[in-house]
């Protein structure tokens, strides 16, 4: 793997916004550059379903002008994000992945896009993603598989697939995700990328595809753990519109960023994370990072979580009836034009009596319950982000993949859609095979910027989020 | 009353207005078991005193002045 290659394709935001401020860096020239690489990487990676070129460097030369004039908006002014292809932009296509929706020409922008271009960021396309969102292993039979920058015979996981791999291999700096079982965090943690789904209603989901309104997050991925700081502070806040969004007070998600590690709390849990059905690399390089994070000053609390195991069962049983009502109309109408696996996923959903869903909901109480208790002895819980390393793209295309490794993958995620707290993923080293290895950072509900504090100060102690993907060239 | 074979459970899902044909229904009996295992797993939970304290949250709403 390379290291602190010199091209403005794998700089971070934190490092390219001083330079576009100063005039140094021209949002011209960023675009042009990101839209060449894009072209040259696109056929063989299938991050982006759209690619917005002609807008793009219209926004790009209004930007440049608005600064040069004096009228610098901030960090993300002449930024180029990519929008995970279930949000909606006003007057293109919101396909979710799907056929069913191919046509769907949105008539709004969603909140997020309204944010993003109030904070001067230039939108660049749509990503690829799982169909309809409902997956975890970053494939689609109708859009082709995203593949994994850092090797492309591997799965980039999902559903926030193209979100993931457009910014490991340097297409853009940033790119908004979505998380219900994880979708936000597996891919950031396989694609070796920093990826937070926030506290639940912390971003508004208006404008955004449902999955399981529940459990739907919407999130930043991007190079750092700053990085996602500087877009949550342009993306949070309660929108009038998503009763599910938090109406209170919306701090600076920077502001804790330089704190360090002193006094902080860190818990690992006992069992369920770090048990021997994890990967030994995995839980082993996990644990020296925690090790690291402790000789800088971290306090270790280790945590037993008997209760935590049922944590994926809750997961799914809250997401497959909100699921099942999500889809109802469109499945109704347009069941042809499912893939038929997930067709018959959704359809399976159809039997479930609602006594079921209120059991689920019921035990979504008890569990937040325990993680509350258990949460009062720390400020932060660190486990990995996924169990099992990499799987290749052919382990898990039907019909003879092994579909255990799709039910494996949000085994930890998952967790923490359940009981709505902000996770983190960020790179913490390498598999002997050469993938990324994410660790999971895990906050009090609302506390994103402890989270955020703990993951500047791991990444400042270490450099695995600027290591890039061999097989990519520079291209400046 | 679950359907107990698959040609049960795809005339049922056509009552419902759904296309789910004989053979569809032998693939998502697999899904069924997996969604039932996994409310076996939820029902084995003691939820007492643990109700969703937000299913329902009326809108605030007033009159309009004229």
């Amino acid at each position: 793997m390379n290291k602190h290659v010199p091209d403005i394709a794998y700089q971070s935001i934190t490092e390219i916004a001083p330079r576009i401020r100063r005039g140094a860096l021209s949002p011209v020239d960023l675009v042009e550059a990101l839209l060449l690489r894009i072209s040259r990487l696109e056929p063989s990676l299938n991050t982006f379903l759209e690619v917005w070129g002609d807008s793009a460097r219209t926004e790009a030369r209004m930007a440049k002008s608005e600064i040069e004039s004096g009228r610098y908006i901030g960090p993300l002014h002449g930024i180029p994000v990519g929008l995970k292809d279930l949000i909606d932009v006003a007057g293109h296509k919101t396909t979710g992945g799907s056929k069913v929706l191919a046509d769907n020409i949105a008539k709004s922008d969603a909140t997020v896009v309204t944010r993003l271009k109030a904070a001067g960021a230039i939108l660049i396309g749509k990503l690829n993603l799982v169909e309809f969102a409902f997956g975890t292993t970053g494939l689609n039979p109708y859009t082709g598989d995203v593949k994994n920058p850092w090797d492309r015979t591997r799965i980039t996981a999902g559903s926030s697939s193209g979100s993931a791999a457009a910014v490991a291999s340097g297409m853009i700096p940033a790119s908004l995700g979505s998380d219900t079982g994880g979708s936000i965090r597996m891919p950031a943690s396989v694609c070796g990328i920093a990826g937070l789904k926030p506290t639940y209603g912390r971003i508004p989901r208006t404008g955004v595809l449902d999955l399981s309104w529940s459990m739907d997050h919407v999130g930043p991925m991007a190079r750092t753990t700053g990085d996602c700081a500087l877009l949550m502070n342009a993306l949070a806040g309660s929108d009038g519109y998503d009763p599910t969004s938090y109406a209170g007070p919306v701090q600076d998600f920077t502001s804790g960023l330089t704190k360090g590690l002193a006094l902080i709390k860190i818990g690992v849990p006992t069992n369920y994370f770090f048990e021997d059905s994890v990967d030994h690399e995995i839980s082993e390089t996990v644990l020296s990072s925690i090790d690291l994070m402790a000789s800088n000053g971290a306090e270790i609390v280790e945590l037993p979580m008997p209760w935590v195991e049922k944590g994926r069962a809750i997961n799914l049983g809250v997401i497959r009836p909100e699921a099942v009502s999500a889809h109802e109309s469109l499945l109704a109408n347009y069941a042809d034009l499912y893939s038929p696996g997930l067709r018959k996923r959704i359809q399976s959903g159809f039997d479930i009596p609602a006594i079921d869903y209120v059991r689920a909901q019921r035990a979504r109480q008890w569990f937040n319950h325990n993680m509350s208790e258990s949460m009062k002895q720390v400020d932060v819980l660190i486990t990995p982000s996924v169990p099992i390393q990499t799987p290749m793209i052919t382990e898990c295309t039907p019909p003879d993949g092994n579909m255990e490794a799709g039910n494996q993958l949000p085994m930890f995620t998952s967790i923490f859609d359940v009981t709505g707290q902000p996770s983190h993923s960020i790179p913490c080293g390498f598999t002997s095979g050469g993938m990324p290895i994410g660790m999971m950072i895990t906050g009090h509900p609302y506390d994103e910027t402890t989270v955020l504090r703990v993951g500047n100060a791991f990444e400042k102690l270490t450099d695995w989020h600027q290591r890039v993907p061999t097989d990519i060239p520079v291209l400046n | 009353m679950r359907p107990t074979n698959k040609q049960q459970f795809s005339d049922e899902a056509r009552e419902h207005d759904l296309t789910i044909s004989v053979d569809d229904a032998e693939d998502m009996h697999r899904f069924i078991k997996e969604v039932a295992q996994v409310y076996l797993v939820i029902s084995s939970i003691d939820t007492t005193g643990f109700e969703p304290a937000s299913i329902f949250m009326p809108i605030p709403s007033r009159r309009e002045s004229q």
